[in-house]
């Protein structure tokens, strides 16, 4: 037997629990190794001195060191004890597991970030769109004083196609602040009596002024607009919002994309010289016949006709007076008065426009986009 | 064998109904043995006091989870070696056994005494008294690693068997026997180490 195997069975020798033929063995070797044999005996010596170490006294008083230790605790227990009765200091004492605090702090970062910073970034993208859009009309007419002139240099700038439907064409100004300001520049008679009603010192720096109290409140100058804000554009909401996110991002200048051509068609749509006027009539080829007349005499045409849509192009001079006269034509039952702003009739018509929408939802074609000099007249006709 | 020693039954069930005499009674058959674990593991009179009192306490606080009454025993023990290895770290972290030098002066049941080892082989019985050869002891099991230092002091000192301290520690017999075995050799080695 080897040195190693007989050393690794120390041990086994020493408590005698070798098998008999074993021990004999490694018997043998240390008698023939006085190496291993000196080892054996200093692991004897080892093992003996080992079991022959006394057990040492324990230390007096121990017994009642224990009990007061004990009874310290106890009195310190029954302080807590007290404490756990109050609410607030048992919550104190709770010790959650530091992972979990961790793993919950983490969950809430992701939420936040993945929840509330695109709403921040979608806010923040719908704001400053206006501010962008407003720049770049800036460049087109860089001087533009708060006068009639100035909405008329607007007016005559955009093309004219017809609008898609009522409340497109009103949902888009209010989503979208670029063509909000271009449309409603392109009502004269709104944006004088706004502009009238603009404080004095405002008029020096109107345009960004006006920008904010068109982008944020509509409603001040123009109440009734509120209404026929929230029955006209909840159609089209969704459709423009769409389309207004989008534009937010794509850059009106560079319309190479599909999409951003469509884009910049709604957005030409939205700032149309266009106006709305119901009417209520009682004999209506007579009506007509007489429209034809004034339109024609006011330098306009009739450009299309629908069955009880009819969309009309005036110069932008002749609109008041068109006005004024659509008033006298036979046929009328209700008209509105003159210098009425035709959104007004809109509004006050705007349950029986809800009544006979689905008819009306029909598109109509975009008004010829040569005519940048023409004010769009769309004319509903109501049959009594 | 120490273990054979066992208290009676009915004393650890009125300790668990929160009886302080029947607690007394356990403390004062079991103390002994506790402390000399305690002792034989950290090697310091003090510190091994210290640690048999908590365990009593700790005893005390958590007798009613021993389900076995006839188990206390090795439940007891248990609770020392645990509360033993938990002192051996953190008294290791504050390199409490790092000044452990040849020139220090030793300590021993009845205090300090000077640091003379001799060579023990020589003949232990005629030139030193048996504190000393104690105290050579346990200078030596100092130097091992604590798993083996717990076999050595379980097995040699304690007198447990080899199954005992296997389901103590978890370990299989087999397991058991080669490790301490390995032990005794390296305290072997220590101890000739020492004496020179």
């Amino acid at each position: 037997m080897e040195c190693e195997k007989v050393r690794d069975r120390f041990s086994l020798l020493q408590e005698g629990e070798l098998p008999p033929g074993e021990e004999k063995e490694v018997r043998e070797h240390l008698s023939s190794c006085p190496e291993c044999q000196r080892d054996f005996q200093k692991f004897e010596k080892t093992v003996h001195w080992l079991q022959s170490v006394e057990e040492v006294d324990v230390p007096e008083g121990f017994l009642s060191e224990v009990r007061e230790k004990l009874e310290e605790r106890s009195q310190r227990g029954g302080l807590s004890k007290e404490a756990r009765r109050r609410p607030l200091s048992y919550l104190s004492k709770v010790k959650l597991p530091m992972q979990a605090v961790a793993m919950v702090a983490v969950l809430f970062l992701v939420l936040y970030v993945t929840k509330m910073i695109p709403l921040e970034v979608s806010h923040q993208k719908t704001v400053p769109s206006p501010k962008s859009s407003l720049s770049e009309e800036k460049k087109a007419a860089p001087v533009q004083p708060p006068s009639e002139k100035a909405y008329s240099t607007v007016l005559e700038k955009p093309s004219a196609p017809a609008p898609r439907e009522e409340g497109a064409d009103k949902a888009i100004p209010l989503k979208q602040a670029p063509p909000a300001l271009k449309s409603e520049a392109s009502q004269p008679v709104d944006l004088l009596k706004s502009a009238e009603q603009l404080p004095p010192e405002a008029k020096g720096d109107w345009e960004p002024r006006a920008k904010d109290r068109l982008i944020k409140e509509p409603e001040t100058s123009l109440p009734e607009k509120k209404a026929e804000k929230t029955i006209f554009s909840r159609r089209e909401l969704k459709r423009v919002e769409r389309a207004g996110a989008v534009s937010a991002d794509v850059p009106r200048s560079y319309p190479a994309a599909e999409s951003g051509k469509q884009l910049v068609m709604q957005q030409e749509r939205a700032r149309l010289p266009s106006k709305d006027i119901l009417l209520k009539i009682s004999d209506r080829d007579r009506f007509l016949a007489r429209l034809y007349g004034l339109v024609r005499d006011l330098g306009g045409n009739i450009v299309q006709t629908q069955e009880n849509v009819l969309l009309a192009s005036v110069p932008p001079g002749s609109f008041a007076r068109f006005e004024k006269d659509l008033g006298g034509l036979p046929g009328i039952k209700e008209a509105p008065a003159p210098g009425q702003p035709a959104l007004g009739v809109l509004s006050s018509a705007s349950k029986v426009n809800e009544r006979e929408g689905k008819d009306e939802e029909k598109e109509v074609a975009p008004i010829d986009s040569d005519r940048e000099d023409r004010i769009a007249i769309r004319i509903r006709l109501v049959q009594e | 064998m120490v273990t054979s020693h066992e208290i009676g039954r009915e004393v650890v069930i009125s300790c668990k109904a929160g009886d302080e005499k029947a607690f007394g009674e356990i403390v004062l058959f079991y103390q002994k043995k506790v402390f000399n674990i305690a002792y034989r593991m950290l090697g310091n009179m003090e510190e091994a006091k210290e640690l048999a009192q908590e365990v009593f306490i700790s005893v005390f606080g958590s007798i009613n989870d021993l389900r076995e009454e006839v188990k206390f025993s090795a439940w007891l023990t248990q609770i020392t070696i645990n509360h033993c290895r938990n002192r051996w770290k953190y008294l290791k972290r504050r390199h409490y056994f790092n000044s452990d030098s040849l020139d220090d002066p030793v300590e021993t049941g009845d205090g300090e005494m000077a640091r003379e080892i001799p060579d023990p082989s020589d003949n232990p019985e005629r030139a030193y008294e048996k504190k000393m050869v104690q105290h050579f002891v346990q200078r030596g099991l100092g130097k091992l690693r604590e798993e083996q230092r717990e076999l050595v002091v379980l097995r040699d000192l304690q007198g447990y068997s080899y199954e005992e301290i296997g389901q103590l520690i978890h370990l299989p017999v087999g397991t058991v026997k080669s490790k301490l075995h390995r032990a005794r050799m390296d305290l072997k080695e220590i101890l000739e180490k020492l004496s020179h």
